[in-house]
């Protein structure tokens, strides 16, 4: 078959268009983003299981109708992933415009000026909610206070029960709940005494520290890390102890086996209670405060969820708008009683609701005796050094002194650097 | 070796290889609402098939579906015309120039790629392509295997056709589109076949070029669905198989095709 | 002389150079040259320090645990893999009926998405999954905590399935391998009288040495830099049995943003897997790589 192209011309054309087309889907490929109509804010968060999901979307949808001109974009965070997700696009500067933040997590962001001080429009607003510490830096005001949890005792009063254990007095010492697991331990089945947590970040040391607070311990003295004093030791001792009668395992899974009655004892949060209140097949259980140290008092961890503004926000306004409605009363109030955290604002926490429900009031009693984390820039890497150092010890390979000694010393060497 | 004992040893083989995906299939079906799908659910006593449909209402699965192929194909695309013409002057002009790109070719496959990660994820910040389908499409699309599979066959097509093509006066665009192309069908056919496998299951950099959810490629979201506390093992289990079924049918299909892209290249004369 | 734009082989391999420049050229040189400063996209800042990341490698524990179990985890599923392929190989190589389905059986894992594989493999791995029903039937105790929270199994655990998932690929070069083979050898072997085992000793292996050779190279490659299975199922854990050298990059660099450190890490890591190959290849008598 013959050939009749001119030369030079095919050659051209046949080149353009491959250029073109490549021109083109690299166009289109960094094209295709979201194309904004009115305001869109993005609001990420981590309420994104199957019973506060609808609240969210509710409340949404609430919000927007009273702001036609704004529009809320919800991203779902899970806790496994969110830490790391939200310092990625702050590096990235792909931050939302609202953002959710654990306690924990607000200094580390607070101090490098990525978040917007809201210190003039925060003050108004004061005495109306609890817990401001963790969004303080230097003075300043970087976020609002949305939602409180705590971590109390779940006991099984079966097991207990079958344990030959009396279940109207739930163990109020570390003597006491080590003999009950124990004796739970012991039963024949597949049972466990304890919930052990595991392999997961940001959970371990909510139960580690509680104990170790109530033995007398503080986390920093003199701007050293104090966790191998007498009482660190102590209270890994008996943590490490109460591991061997335990099983060891993810939250999720841990809380899913004490929904089925497998375990005798697991310090959980509000979410494990509203888990057990949906099941008509849970067992019979309990909530107490936390045990304390045989010569100490009763400590639990304090937490919760603040709402935070990025600095690199363009909608800066919007975004405070969003965030007055969802820290109103009754919207807080709402929310709450879907997901079981209780409300930082504190008229919306003395509702009955709260303090008349036998369940609920003990978080709201062990509120009064918990503590918060220390406000540092650098209390993720920290907390990463504290639960390494548990887990060490949980697994028996190292003795708490160690572990703790290692500990600290890992702590000591990440605060020295610049 | 008698050739029952072969067999008994084949045999043994192939219920090993094979446990862990009836394994996956078998969970996939079994009832919702469990831990890991056990013992029980291997005998597939009630499957449940609403387990595959339900799976599409989880968010992101769907958006997840279309990202993989969307990204597949764009990249299979870019790979078969990009390969063409690499293969094509690698195999016809031997001169020092086309031995330096034919080591940088063997550089790339050989070196582990772990090297790359930061670097690239600083790159792709600086781009603005995180999350963009610019950062999972175009560093993809001149695959090294791609680019040694067409060299190998086009170096063994006879060059007359090319020659008179020349010869009349025809530019190399031309004849590369024109003539080449069309000779090369079978083993644009492996090309595609293999980068679309490969780029299916990739998992390292769409993960590090990822934040948002709606971004993610099927391998990377499943991954992900782990850490869902609605999502429970028979719904990932069914949202892997769903994964895997494309993966199957170009198995299925193209079996021939895939074995000899895979050991064309390592194979010497 | 025509001006480079006018002369089609520029154009024609132009994607590929583009390509090699930007996507592996230019970043590999960025992370050679990020080894040696301070950066956190974070805070922004950049600082050159010098050697100071490998100094602070040299200390780090975690480090030199992950390389540990790295070259572990390579030193025991390479070998593995490549004697199972090889077997699998010899086996198919055989006349038998159904060659074909055993075939697709065993390849077919290979192509299946490490993730998909890993996901399967943590349902048939946890505490009252199968594989422990498995382990009871047949009279061991399982791991106190299940295969995958428990420091001593969880690795080994990975490498089960790692084979698993590898041993396909690998097994149909070998076959290739065998089947490329000229009749003429095993012709001679037969007329020798050779046992079967005496042609696979000095028969076939010698013969298959290149092949053994790429096998192994490619699988060591590829076994360094095992990253997948650990996200998914381990996270590095338990108390870092799992860590590999890749997840430590990966944990340093884009979970903690210390990319300097990062980069000197996988530097580190570059320059064990080149020793590694290099020795392989050297050891097994060759000098030269596939023919270009």
């Amino acid at each position: 078959m013959p050939l009749r192209q001119a030369p030079g011309a095919p050659k051209v054309s046949v080149m353009m268009r491959i250029l073109g087309g490549c021109l083109l889907v690299l166009v289109c490929a960094g094209c295709i983003r979201r194309v904004d109509e009115k305001t869109t804010i993005t609001w990420w968060q981590f309420w994104t299981d199957s019973r506060a999901k609808p609240l969210i979307e509710e409340l949404v949808a609430t919000f927007e109708g009273a702001n036609p001109n704004i529009n809320v974009e919800v991203v779902d965070l899970t806790w496994a992933e969110g830490h790391q997700k939200i310092v990625v696009a702050f590096a990235t500067g792909t931050t939302p415009d609202v953002l959710e933040l654990g306690s924990d997590w607000v200094a580390e962001f607070s101090s490098k000026g990525l978040l917007l001080d809201l210190t003039a429009e925060a003050e108004r607003h004061l005495n109306q909610f609890a817990m401001w510490e963790p969004v303080a830096y230097q003075g300043r005001i970087y976020g609002y206070p949305w939602l409180l949890g705590t971590r109390v005792l779940f006991y099984n009063k079966d097991l207990m029960r079958r344990a030959k254990v009396d279940t109207t007095q739930p163990p109020a010492t570390w003597s006491e709940w080590l003999s009950q697991a124990r004796a739970i331990n012991n039963l024949k089945g597949d049972v466990h005494g304890f919930a052990a947590n595991t392999f997961e970040r940001h959970r371990l040391y909510k139960k580690f520290l509680p104990l170790f607070w109530s033995a007398g311990g503080e986390l920093f003295v003199d701007g050293k890390c104090a966790l191998n004093s007498r009482a660190g030791l102590e209270a890994l001792t008996f943590y490490r102890e109460l591991c061997k009668v335990g099983v060891f395992d993810v939250q999720r899974e841990l809380d899913l086996a004490f929904q089925r009655g497998k375990i005798g004892f697991t310090i959980s949060g509000d979410w494990l209670l509203q888990q057990l209140r949906r099941d008509p097949k849970s067992p019979r259980y309990g909530l107490a405060l936390m045990p304390r140290a045989d010569t100490g008092i009763s400590v639990s961890f304090a937490g919760g969820e603040y709402l935070v503004v990025p600095k690199k926000s363009v909608h800066a306004q919007e975004a405070q708008l969003f965030i007055d409605f969802l820290l109103q009363p009754e919207n807080n109030l709402k929310l709450c009683r879907a997901i079981g955290f209780v409300p930082a604002h504190t008229a919306a926490a003395a509702n009955p609701y709260f303090t008349e429900d036998p369940h609920l009031n003990v978080f709201n009693r062990q509120l009064e005796s918990s503590r918060a984390t220390p406000v540092h820039p650098r209390w993720v890497e920290i907390e990463e050094m504290i639960e390494g150092a548990v887990e060490r010890a949980m697994y028996g390979g190292t003795s708490p002194d160690s572990a703790l000694e290692r500990a600290c010393s890992d702590i000591d060497q990440l605060l020295s650097r610049p | 070796m008698s050739r029952a004992t072969i067999y008994l040893a084949l045999v043994v083989a192939l219920l090993t290889m094979l446990f862990p995906l009836y394994y996956l299939v078998a969970g996939a079906l079994s009832s919702a609402g469990g831990g890991t799908p056990g013992t029980d659910e291997l005998l597939l006593s009630s499957p449940r098939w609403a387990n595959f449909a339900e799976v599409w209402s989880v968010a992101g699965f769907p958006r997840a579906v279309l990202n993989s192929v969307l990204v597949a194909c764009a990249v299979t695309l870019g790979n078969l015309v990009f390969a063409l013409m690499t293969g094509y002057i690698l195999a016809r002009r031997r001169n020092r120039i086309s031995r330096f790109w034919s080591v940088t070719l063997l550089a790339v496959m050989m070196m582990p790629v772990h090297v790359l990660i930061i670097p690239m994820f600083v790159e792709m910040r600086v781009l603005g392509w995180i999350d963009s389908y610019a950062a999972l499409i175009v560093p993809f699309l001149v695959h090294p295997i791609a680019v040694l599979l067409m060299r190998q066959y086009i170096a063994a097509l006879p060059t007359e056709l090319e020659d008179a093509a020349r010869v009349d006066g025809a530019g190399e665009m031309y004849i590369v589109f024109r003539i080449v192309a069309p000779l090369c069908k079978p083993a644009m056919a492996v090309v595609a076949i293999q980068v679309f496998l490969v780029n299916w299951n990739l998992f390292l950099f769409p993960f590090i070029f990822t934040t948002r959810p709606e971004m993610r490629t099927l391998p990377v979201a499943l991954a992900f669905f782990q850490g869902y506390q609605e999502i429970d093992w028979p719904h990932l289990l069914a949202a892997s198989t769903l994964a895997t079924l494309p993966i199957l049918a170009v198995f299925l299909a193209f079996q021939r095709q895939i074995i000899s892209g895979l050991t064309a290249g390592a194979l010497k004369e | 002389m025509k001006p480079l734009w006018r002369r089609p082989a520029v154009w024609l391999v132009a994607p590929w150079a583009i390509s090699f420049v930007a996507f592996w050229l230019f970043p590999l040189g960025f992370a050679l040259y990020l080894a040696f400063t301070s950066y956190s996209p974070l805070g922004g800042d950049l600082s050159f320090v010098g050697p100071q990341n490998f100094v602070r490698l040299w200390g780090d524990g975690d480090f030199w645990q992950a390389a540990r179990n790295t070259l572990l985890f390579v030193g025991v599923t390479v070998p593995v893999t490549t004697a199972l392929a090889l077997g699998l190989a010899l086996l198919l190589n055989s006349r038998i009926r159904g060659r074909g389905l055993f075939r697709a059986a065993f390849f077919f894992p290979s192509i299946t998405s490490l993730v998909v594989v890993a996901l399967v493999w943590t349902a048939l791995y946890t505490r009252d999954g199968v594989l422990s029903s498995v382990a009871v039937a047949l009279g061991f105790t399982p791991p106190e905590h299940g295969f995958l929270l428990s420091t001593s199994t969880a690795l080994p655990a990975i490498m089960l399935l790692d084979v698993w998932a590898a041993v396909g690929y690998y097994m149909l070069l070998y076959l290739a391998a065998l089947q490329a083979l000229p009749a003429e050898y095993f012709e001679s072997a037969r007329l020798l009288a050779a046992s079967r085992w005496q042609t696979l000793r000095f028969v076939i292996w010698p013969a298959l040495r290149p092949m053994t050779l790429l096998v192994l190279v490619l699988n060591t490659i590829k076994s360094f830099q095992v990253f997948i299975e650990v996200y998914v199922m381990t996270r590095g854990g338990p108390l870092g049995s799992t860590r590999t050298l890749v997840y430590f990059v990966y944990n340093e660099g884009l979970v903690k943003f210390d990319m300097g450190y990062a980069s000197a890490a996988a530097f580190a890591l570059f320059a064990l897997v080149a020793a590694v190959s290099l020795v392989l290849a050297r050891r097994l008598g060759f000098g030269k790589e596939i023919a270009v």
